[in-house]
């Protein structure tokens, strides 16, 4: 579904309108809930929500309003990635305030159960993820910026590089290095106790999420 | 550490970066090297390699595994509420009151003109209609029909959305928790033990109709916050009194289960999850089936909360010890009065209420509340308090990991003393407190002796002599002070087998375990038998005498089937193993395909299956089946343990060897680094598996044909094996072995055959022929006297090892191929061509078929060939030696 009022918003931050950029981030943000959500919806029982694929389908989107090829696809994806940021930290802190004023449940059942109680977990990592996230932005904002690329955009190294004038090599490192620190970041977090934004209760298994 | 503000980030990123770019493996050995004199700067960037590989598993590439579970909760949780207005049948919503995984509850009211009422509303949310979740509840609709109770919130009516969800109409509640209520009103200890009560009446009435609420807590439990006229004029004959305390009324049957058998199918195992774990018995954390003990615990735990003023701890202390002054300041007492006022019989019934042991509980809310009345009316109650013993067992258990190896001595004695002044009761369930306490004491022994344990951790020798006469003097006291308790005592020597086995000591654990299994078998307890049988095969099988193994591990396996079916994991992973090592293979593998099956074990349990499993692989000869399992383990084993664990090292070893033997050596160099590294770091240059590590690298040194390097190496090995485990040890036959086959690498024939012969006698002295070290040993001397002109000498030893692999084996082994071949090639030296070149090519056929390493029986192949003339014949094997060589 062509989406014309977000092309055109984008074409003029390309441009160098910072207003239109400003409004571009909330669209972006709205599309890709809603691409989620809908992807959600069509997918089979047992398969999983791929953010990349959110993203992409963000994109094709503006592309087709667009009508033509956009040049510099990797800013999009660059913005994209931190909207898509933006929509999974708002899921888990909605999630995580949710928890927090639950003790009037009078439900306990159990199909849904084990989704809440994956979803609470983690929107838990999640938030932790985050507030290391932030913090490595003030040691270096260049770090986090692929890790936002990256972990959020599902770029490519290589998007990353053309959206970011580095080379491949370089950006490769920068992700190594930035996932090693923020790994640091987030068991030291665990391992103290403070909890960083996410409120909630620390999850007893701390960070990891196993596959 | 933050390395970004690292003083020496500039060093620690670049090193960091060169790093990366090896491969794994090598990453820790050339790290050393290259920060030579700097353990500071090691250590931060091998903590940052370490961040870098956990990142992997943890963080991971992509938000996608975070995203799916939020992203589905949001659509489901907070999407398509129903709004104030919306009708369901003949009610109007008025507000959304409570949600839960798969439903929202509204209260709303009737309004089809024929009376107003109030009416809390489930509804299953959309998209989760699926089958299970309506199924269920049809489940909660029939189980609240075959209960009426006035403390139980009823049902009313049902229907389907228009959309299709159905819903359930209750009786609306209005009131709080049961435990806020007691505290917002100050309720007295009377009027708590009476609302108390109710919740207790409400329950038995369910279990009396075989209902199990399985979800009890105070949010479940309200109390009405006055008398309530409307509710009173409903039921038939009205309430109970409830003129100070209000009504209480137990709500959502949800995940109840009806005790009877027929309502499986509709409930999925997924849905037998806990949901509330600080109310959950712990049997039912572990997934048990439902009783009436579970929900006994539950109330356990709320009245623990309304008269101590706080939720109890695990292994909680009794309420008159934690009772605090606000609790008690909350019912009008002095807080002496209220400790006073519980200690006794109400700490009795609470503890008994939510004591860990089902066995130990009340069996249903019926028996919690005739101990009620008891105590209201100063009777005797039918609870007994733990006995003085248990209590110690469970003290111990608690502070097992706080007390030190010095403390050992203190601990047996002040036990043993304990012992000789306990009395043996009658009850079945002071009988089995005691079974408890052994077995929280044999844990806790057993643990301070792992401590103790050389392989374990870095310890002098004189540590591990104090432990040594300690474990004596624990066997002497054990059969003195517990001569009239048969299953005490085979409890505590099975313990000090267990420890000694630890401590390599076998034979001395064989004697000790036998005693312990006729004590065992005199109480007829099966699982102080089992763990008795199970520790005695674990002595043999590890003092090398497997065979001797197997009958007590297969009484311990027929037995823990019969009787202590959790047990039978362990028991078929001793049993397979014992198999294993007397090379009856068919045999293991089903056992330990079941072992590692199994549900409910420990990770660290399954990676030792699954060890043991690769290791039969590679007995077998099939080494590249073996790596998987190993792999396996490595992973299960690095997620619990981390990266440099004695244990882990032992894993890669068995990695690096199964490379080794599929002629990987490239591949094998940078884990056997590895482990020697680990092993060095972990345990020192000395111990005896920072040995075996070495020896493994010297096998390397040795098929990377630097010879002399190697011998050196399993020189030192051969005097420490000696020197450690005394001349008759088959690792010493290993030793010899390992240098016989160097000399003959290095084409040292006398040398060699020399080696092999010490090898053999020193494996015969305590194995048979079938001994993998005595087939390889007179396979190499049958080898060595062909290639020096004794071929006729050498065919009997030759032929005889090939019977035995034959049958040990199996034709199909690669072990089975490289001795046809073997004997292949002293036929050719004997000049019968024939006969030599069918065994020349079945055996390279068999070692190839296998994956074996077919390096050296190609070769001959080729050579032999070449000089019978048929160049022909000779050169698709050239062209693979070639291939294979490299």
């Amino acid at each position: 579904m062509p989406d014309a009022s977000t092309t055109v918003l984008f074409r003029a931050a390309r441009d160098g309108d910072a207003d239109a950029l400003g409004a571009l981030l909330p669209r972006v943000y709205d599309d890709l809930r809603q691409i989620a959500h809908a992807r959600l919806r069509r997918q089979r029982p047992g398969e999983t929500l791929n953010t990349t694929a959110v993203v992409h389908e963000a994109y094709l989107r503006l592309v087709s309003g667009d009508g033509a090829e956009i040049k510099d696809r990797s800013h999009f994806f660059a913005l994209a990635a931190r909207a898509m940021r933006f929509v999974l930290v708002d899921y888990a802190r909605e999630r995580s305030a949710q928890k927090r004023g639950g003790d009037q449940e009078a439900l306990s059942l159990t199909a849904a159960g084990e989704i809440a109680s994956r979803a609470d977990a983690d929107a838990h990592n999640l938030l932790t993820l985050d507030a290391a996230l932030a913090r490595l932005a003030d040691r270096s904002e260049r770090l986090a910026e692929v890790v936002e690329m990256r972990f959020f955009g599902g770029m490519e190294h290589a998007e990353i590089a053309e959206a970011t004038g580095r080379s491949v090599p370089t950006v490769k490192r920068d992700w190594r290095r930035a996932r090693a620190w923020l790994h640091a970041a987030m068991t030291e977090t665990t391992d103290t106790g403070a909890s960083g934004t996410s409120g909630g209760d620390p999850s007893p298994a701390g960070l990891p999420r196993e596959e | 550490m933050d390395f970004l503000t690292h003083p020496r980030w500039t060093e620690i990123d670049a090193l960091f970066d060169q790093a990366l770019e090896r491969p794994p493996a090598e990453r820790t050995a050339w790290l050393r090297v290259t920060c030579g004199d700097d353990p500071d700067l090691y250590h931060a960037v091998d903590a940052l390699l370490r961040h870098d590989t956990e990142a992997e598993g943890a963080v991971g590439e992509s938000a996608t595994n975070y995203a799916h579970a939020l992203i589905e909760a949001h659509v489901t949780e907070v999407a398509s509420p129903l709004a104030r207005g919306d009708r369901l049948g003949p009610y109007r919503v008025e507000e959304e009151i409570g949600r839960g995984g798969m439903g929202v509850v509204y209260r709303a009211v009737r309004d089809d003109g024929t009376y107003a009422r109030e009416v809390a509303i489930k509804v299953v949310k959309r998209g989760m209609d699926t089958d299970a979740v309506l199924a269920r509840f049809r489940h909660e609709r029939r189980v609240l029909a075959t209960l009426d109770h006035p403390a139980i919130a009823r049902i009313l009516d049902a229907g389907a959305s228009p959309d299709g969800r159905p819903w359930l109409a209750m009786e609306f509640v209005e009131g709080e928790p049961i435990n806020a209520a007691a505290k917002h009103q100050s309720l007295s200890l009377e009027a708590r033990l009476s609302l108390f009560e109710q919740a207790c009446e409400a329950v038995a009435h369910a279990h009396r109709r075989l209902v199990v609420h399985r979800d009890l807590k105070p949010a479940n439990l309200l109390v009405t916050t006055a008398p309530d006229g409307r509710l009173a004029t409903e039921e038939e004959g009205g309430a109970p009194d409830t003129s100070r305390t209000g009504q209480v009324k137990l709500l959502d049957f949800g995940i109840a289960r009806l005790l009877d058998a027929d309502d499986g199918d509709a409930l999925t195992r997924a849905g037998e999850r806990v949901l509330t774990p600080e109310y959950a018995a712990p049997e039912q954390r572990d997934g048990a089936p439902p009783t009436a003990a579970m929900d006994v615990y539950a109330l356990g735990v709320m009245l623990y909360e309304l008269l101590a003023g706080t939720r109890p701890e695990p292994d909680p202390s009794p309420p008159s010890a934690v009772a605090s002054e606000d609790a008690a300041a909350a019912m009008g007492l002095a807080p002496d009065a209220l400790r006073r006022r519980l200690r006794g019989d109400l700490d009795t019934l609470v503890l008994t209420a939510l004591h860990p042991d089902p066995e130990r509980r009340y069996r249903s809310a019926d028996a919690v509340l005739e101990d009620l009345r008891r105590w209201r009316e100063s009777l005797p109650l039918l609870a007994r308090p733990d006995s003085a013993r248990y209590r110690l067992a469970r003290f111990v258990a608690r502070r097992r990991t706080a007390v030190t190896a010095a403390a050992i001595g203190l601990i047996v004695l002040a036990s043993g003393a304990a012992w000789t002044t306990w009395r043996i009761a009658e009850e079945r369930d002071v009988a089995r407190a005691e079974r408890d306490r052994a077995e929280a004491t044999a844990a806790f022994v057993t643990d301070l002796f792992n401590a103790a344990d050389p392989f374990a951790a870095p310890t002098s020798r004189a540590d591990t002599l104090r432990a040594r006469d300690l474990l004596d003097r624990g066997a002497a006291r054990a059969r003195s002070t517990l001569a009239d308790d048969a299953a005490t005592r085979a409890s505590v020597l099975t313990t000090i087998g267990n420890a000694q086995i630890g401590l390599g000591l076998y034979s001395a654990a064989d004697s000790l375990l036998a005693e312990a299994v006729t004590a065992a078998e005199v109480s007829g307890d099966p699982v102080v038998t089992v763990e008795a049988l199970l520790a005695r095969g674990r002595a043999l099988y590890n003092g090398e005498r497997a065979a001797d193994a197997l009958e007590p591990l297969r009484q311990a396996l027929t037995l823990a089937e019969a009787e202590v079916p959790a047990r039978l994991p362990v028991a078929q992973f001793h049993l397979g193993s014992a198999l294993r090592r007397t090379a009856d293979f068919d045999a293991a593998v089903p056992l330990l395909v079941q072992a590692s099956g199994a549900r409910g074990t420990d990770s660290l349990f399954r990676a030792s299956v699954l060890v043991e499993r690769g290791r039969v692989e590679q007995d077998r000869g099939r080494s590249a089946d073996a790596e998987p399992f190993y792999r396996e383990a490595l992973a299960l084993q690095r997620q619990r343990l981390g990266a440099e664990h004695p244990d882990v090292a032992a894993t890669l070893e068995m990695v690096g060897t199964s490379l080794l033997e599929q002629d990987r050596l490239d591949d094998a160099a940078p884990v056997l680094s590895d482990v020697l590294a680990i092993r060095q770091d972990v345990l020192g240059d000395t111990h005896p598996q920072t040995a075996s590590a070495r020896f493994n690298l010297a096998a390397l040194a040795r098929n990377r044909e630097r010879y002399d390097e190697a011998l050196v190496v399993f020189r030192e090995v051969l005097a420490f094996d000696r020197a450690a485990l005394g001349p008759d040890h088959p690792y010493v036959a290993g030793a010899w072995l390992e240098l016989g086959i160097t000399h003959a690498r290095a084409s040292r024939p006398d040398s060699a055959i020399a080696a092999y012969r010490n090898a053999l006698d020193v494996i015969r002295r305590t194995q048979t022929d079938a001994h993998v070290i005595a087939q390889e040993a007179m396979g190499g001397i049958g080898q060595e006297l062909t290639e020096t002109g004794r071929a006729r000498e050498a065919e009997p030893l030759l032929r005889r090892v090939l019977a035995i692999r034959r049958e040990s084996l199996g034709a199909d082994s690669w072990r089975t191929g490289i001795s046809e071949s073997g004997l292949g090639a002293n036929l050719w030296r004997q000049g019968r061509l024939v006969e030599a070149e069918r065994h020349l090519v079945a055996g390279y056929e068999a070692i190839r078929a296998a994956n074996g390493p077919e390096t050296g029986a190609l070769r001959r192949l080729v050579e032999f060939y070449d000089a019978t003339g048929r160049a022909a014949q000779a050169e698709p094997y050239r062209a693979r030696l070639a291939e294979v060589a490299g």
